[in-house]
């Protein structure tokens, strides 16, 4: 079975790339990201003036495992799940907020943000990307998994680990 | 179950390596990393002991690359092996696409490769899974070991329906490594294209 996290495409896209930027803007954070519960990213955003980010796959997976962890151990006291998700370092720092069942949006901050304003403004844009998903979808671009496109995996399978024996 | 985004146009599966505590999952995701070129890559990262023991996890993203305008992607996991990390393992699986399970040759492990595979159904029982609903192969690996059990007997505890492809490995010099990867991402795409 093939399934977006989110319905994240045409003018639903565009909005929640729109409240991303706004968040950034008004938090003075680096970087928005959405990212699903299996740790996939599916859209980000970043300040103009912040530093290249490290790699998205590592983060969005370590955070989508974090958060897991975390639930657990709220589990374990018999709680659903903890309220707030705040890491700080002594430069950088997370806020992390849920999106439905399926998706986190996190915040990137570093010491030149307060966190109040970052928690405030994460905590308004998850509302806002909340509407912006409840509004009537576009119907989902379609893909053809016809016989051509099982044909070019198998020649890209074959390229990245070698032909098939027998 | 695989993932589309539309907005990068990239089809995103996950593949779990599964299998008892020092069977080799490690082993084969550094050999991958050491062996897929650095475009076909991301980083590797691992969340281990300080004695190099899996403690969460292993992760190693890969590009396929594109096809009809779509990246295929496919992010490679290891679940911690040792039997008081099931909460770990049972985190990992959320969501899993396929799984290579990864068994020990020697004689000693048999019983833990056993185990490990009833592990991994009780936990894939837990998000409605049957094993039978994942595509996966069996990895037979350390076959360089002086006292490794015949695959055979391996495949009998394990599979005795002969239903899974099966490799044999030796993960550390890199033999059998690429060929389990292959299958199993081979499984989950005609999977996919069935379900389309």
């Amino acid at each position: 079975m093939l399934e977006p996290s989110l319905d994240l495409y045409g003018a639903t896209f565009d909005a929640v790339d729109g409240i991303l930027h706004e968040l950034l803007a008004k938090s003075r954070a680096r970087y928005a990201l959405i990212i699903d519960r299996k740790g996939f990213v599916l859209m980000h955003a970043r300040a103009m003036w912040a530093p290249k980010p490290p790699s998205l796959d590592s983060f969005a997976t370590l955070v989508a495992s974090n958060y897991a962890a975390n639930r657990a151990i709220a589990n374990l006291f018999g709680e659903e799940g903890f309220k707030e998700t705040v890491q700080q370092g002594s430069e950088v720092g997370t806020y992390l907020e849920e999106l439905g069942t399926e998706a986190l949006l996190v915040t990137v901050f570093d010491s030149g943000a307060q966190l109040g304003r970052v928690k405030l403004a994460t905590k308004h844009a998850a509302d806002a990307i909340r509407v912006a998903l409840e509004a009537t979808p576009e119907e989902a671009p379609v893909i053809e998994f016809n016989q051509d496109w099982s044909s070019s995996t198998a020649a890209l399978l074959d390229g990245l680990f070698g032909t098939r024996k027998p | 179950m695989s993932t589309i985004n539309f907005s990068a146009r990239e089809i995103n599966f996950k593949i779990v390596y599964y299998g008892p505590g020092l069977s080799g999952k490690t082993t084969n995701l550094k050999q991958i990393y050491d062996q897929v070129p650095a475009e076909s890559k991301g980083e590797m990262v691992s969340l281990a002991t300080e004695d190099e023991r899996t403690l969460f996890f292993d992760f190693l993203p890969l590009d396929l690359g594109k096809v009809n305008g779509f990246k295929t992607r496919f992010h490679l996991y290891t679940v911690p092996g040792q039997v008081f990390y099931n909460s770990s393992r049972k985190l990992i699986l959320r969501s899993v696409d396929g799984v290579v399970f990864v068994a020990d040759s020697s004689p000693a492990r048999l019983r833990a490769n056993a185990e490990s595979l009833r592990n991994l159904r009780e936990n894939l029982k837990e998000y409605n899974l049957r094993l039978s609903d994942v595509p996966h192969v069996i990895q037979i690996n350390k076959r360089d070991l002086p006292d490794a059990l015949d695959a055979d007997m391996i495949r009998q505890v394990l599979d005795p329906e002969r239903k899974a492809q099966v490799f044999e490995a030796v993960a550390s010099e890199f033999q059998g490594v690429f060929e389990p990867l292959r299958a199993v991402a081979t499984l989950v795409l005609e999977k996919l294209a069935q379900k389309a």
